[in-house]
C-alpha cells in the first residue's frame, strides 16, 4: 500500500514538475515541485523511503532531460536520506522549520550537482540559480501544505 | 546535539542508503547507458501527452487574456478595424513560416516546444518530434529569426534541443561583412559572447553574426544574431563582442529542425534564409 502510494506520488509529481512547476517561473528561477515532495516524504516515511524516493525522481530527471547532470540520483538520495534519518529527529512541525528544511534541501541538492558541474562557477550557479530557487522552492512548499491544511482541516505535517 | 555514532549510522536503513550510493556513482560513471535512453523514452511516451495537454492549457489561459484585452480595445476603436488587424498580423506570421520553409534547402520538420529545462539543471527545451520521424542528434534546430540550437538527444517521439543561450552552449560563428570567424558561448545567465576576437579585427556593433559551418555539426549560413557590444580586455590583446539572438527564447513555441546540411555554401546576402547556393 505504502510501496504504491509513494509510486503515484512520485509520478504525479514529475507529471506537475513538468507541465505545471515549470512554468510559472519568476525572473528565470522556478519551484522545484520534485524537491519539495521528496522533503516531505522522508519527513512522513523516513530514511529508506527518502532514499530510494531520491534516487528515482534523480534518475527520472536524469533519463527525462538529455541535458541534465548524471548527479541527480546521488544528490536525490543523499538529500531523501538525509532528511529522512535527521530532519526526523527536529521539530518540523513548524512551518518555519519546514521552510529552512526545504531551503537546505535545494541548497545541498544542487551543490551537488554543481560539484558535478557548474559551467559558470560553483558560486556563480549557486548565487544566480540556487539560493533564488531554495527560496522560491521553501515558499511554495509551505504554502502548498498551508493550503492543504486549511482545505482538509486538519495538521498534515506533523 | 544529537550524537552520530557508528552504531545509530548502522541500523537497517544503511545498507539500503549504501547500495543507492553506489548505483548513483555508476551512473555518474557510466553516463548515458542504453539502459536510462531506454527508460527515457519510456518516460517521453508517458509524460509527452501531459506536456502537450499542459502547453495547450497555457497557450488557452494566454489566448483568454488577449482576449480580454482585445474586448477593451473594442471599445475605443471599431471591431471591424481590429478584426483586420489580427488578419493582418496573423498572414504575416503564417507567410513567414510558409516562405521559411519553402525556401529551406533541406528538409524541415516543424515541431512544438513542449517544455523547457531549469536552468540549474542544464537548461534546455524538449520539442514533440522524436527518430521515429527522422530527428537524429546533432541535427541544427532553427526558427525563422535564426538559429535555435542543436539537437542534444533524440528520443522516439519527444527529442532535446540544448539552445545556444544555454550554459556550455558553443558554436562557430562568422561576422559578417568583415567575415571574421569566432566562437559564439553562452555565459552561465544566457548571455552570449564571442570571445578572443583579434583586436584589429574590423567588427562594428550591428554587425551579422551566422554559423560559420566549421566543425561539421550546425551548417553554414544561419542567421544567429548581431553585435550589441564590443569590449576590450584590459591588456588590449583581444575584444569580447556581447550578441543579441534575434531568437525570442522566452516566447519560442515552434521550431524547425534541419533534417540534413546543404551540401553547398551560403551566399552571405542570404543570410537569415538558409538558403543554398550552387
Amino acid at each position: 500500500m505504502r510501496r504504491s502510494l509513494l509510486g503515484i506520488i512520485v509520478f504525479v509529481v514529475l507529471l506537475l514538475q513538468v507541465t505545471l512547476f515549470s512554468k510559472i517561473e519568476i525572473l528565470g528561477v522556478r519551484p522545484d515541485g520534485v524537491l519539495i515532495v521528496l522533503v516531505y516524504i522522508a519527513l512522513a516515511f523516513g530514511a529508506i523511503a527518502g532514499a530510494i524516493v531520491g534516487f528515482l525522481v534523480g534518475l527520472a530527471q536524469f533519463a527525462i532531460m538529455a541535458t541534465a547532470v548524471a548527479s541527480l540520483p546521488l544528490a536525490g538520495t543523499l538529500v531523501g536520506f538525509t532528511v529522512g534519518r535527521y530532519g526526523t529527529k527536529i521539530m518540523y512541525e513548524s512551518y518555519l522549520v519546514q521552510l529552512a528544511i526545504i531551503f537546505a534541501s535545494v541548497v545541498v541538492f544542487d551543490s551537488i550537482n554543481f560539484l558535478w558541474s557548474a559551467p559558470g562557477g560553483f558560486s556563480w550557479s549557486l548565487a544566480r540559480w540556487t539560493l533564488p530557487s531554495a527560496a522560491y522552492t521553501a515558499l511554495a512548499g509551505v504554502a502548498v501544505v498551508v493550503v492543504l491544511e486549511r482545505v482538509f482541516g486538519m495538521r498534515l505535517v506533523a | 546535539m544529537m550524537r552520530i555514532t557508528w552504531n545509530v549510522l548502522w541500523q537497517k536503513d544503511l545498507p539500503v542508503f549504501v547500495l543507492l550510493v553506489i548505483v548513483s556513482v555508476g551512473f555518474m560513471a557510466a553516463g548515458r547507458v542504453a539502459g536510462v535512453n531506454t527508460l527515457s523514452n519510456a518516460l517521453g511516451y508517458v509524460f509527452l501527452p501531459f506536456e502537450v495537454m499542459s502547453s495547450k492549457l497555457l497557450s488557452l489561459s494566454l489566448l483568454y487574456e488577449e482576449n480580454r484585452e482585445l474586448r477593451g480595445r473594442l471599445a475605443e476603436v471599431s471591431r471591424e478595424n481590429m478584426t483586420l488587424k489580427e488578419k493582418v498580423y496573423e498572414n504575416d506570421r503564417l507567410t513567414r513560416l510558409l516562405d521559411f520553409k519553402s525556401i529551406s534547402p533541406v528538409p524541415l520538420k516543424a515541431s512544438r516546444v513542449v517544455a523547457e529545462i531549469d536552468q540549474r539543471l542544464g537548461g534546455g527545451i524538449i520539442v514533440d518530434a522524436g527518430y521515429d520521424v527522422g530527428l537524429s542528434r546533432n541535427m541544427a534546430v532553427v526558427s525563422p529569426d535564426g538559429l535555435v540550437g542543436l539537437v542534444v538527444r533524440a528520443g522516439q517521439s519527444v527529442s532535446t534541443v540544448k539552445r545556444i543561450v544555454d550554459p556550455g552552449s558553443r558554436i562557430s560563428v562568422s561576422i559578417e561583412p568583415s567575415r571574421v570567424t569566432g566562437i559564439l558561448s553562452a555565459r552561465s545567465d544566457g548571455a552570449l559572447y564571442v570571445d578572443w576576437v583579434a583586436p584589429d579585427a574590423d567588427v562594428e556593433p550591428g554587425d551579422t553574426l551566422i554559423s560559420s559551418g566549421l566543425g561539421s555539426v550546425i551548417p553554414k549560413g544561419i542567421l544567429v544574431g548581431e553585435v550589441k557590444d564590443i569590449r576590450e580586455d584590459p591588456g588590449k590583446f583581444s575584444l569580447s563582442l556581447q550578441v543579441r539572438s534575434f531568437v525570442d527564447f522566452k516566447n519560442l513555441e515552434e521550431v524547425f529542425v534541419l533534417l540534413g546540411r546543404p551540401v553547398f555554401g551560403i551566399d552571405p546576402d542570404d543570410i537569415g534564409s538558409v538558403e543554398a547556393t550552387p
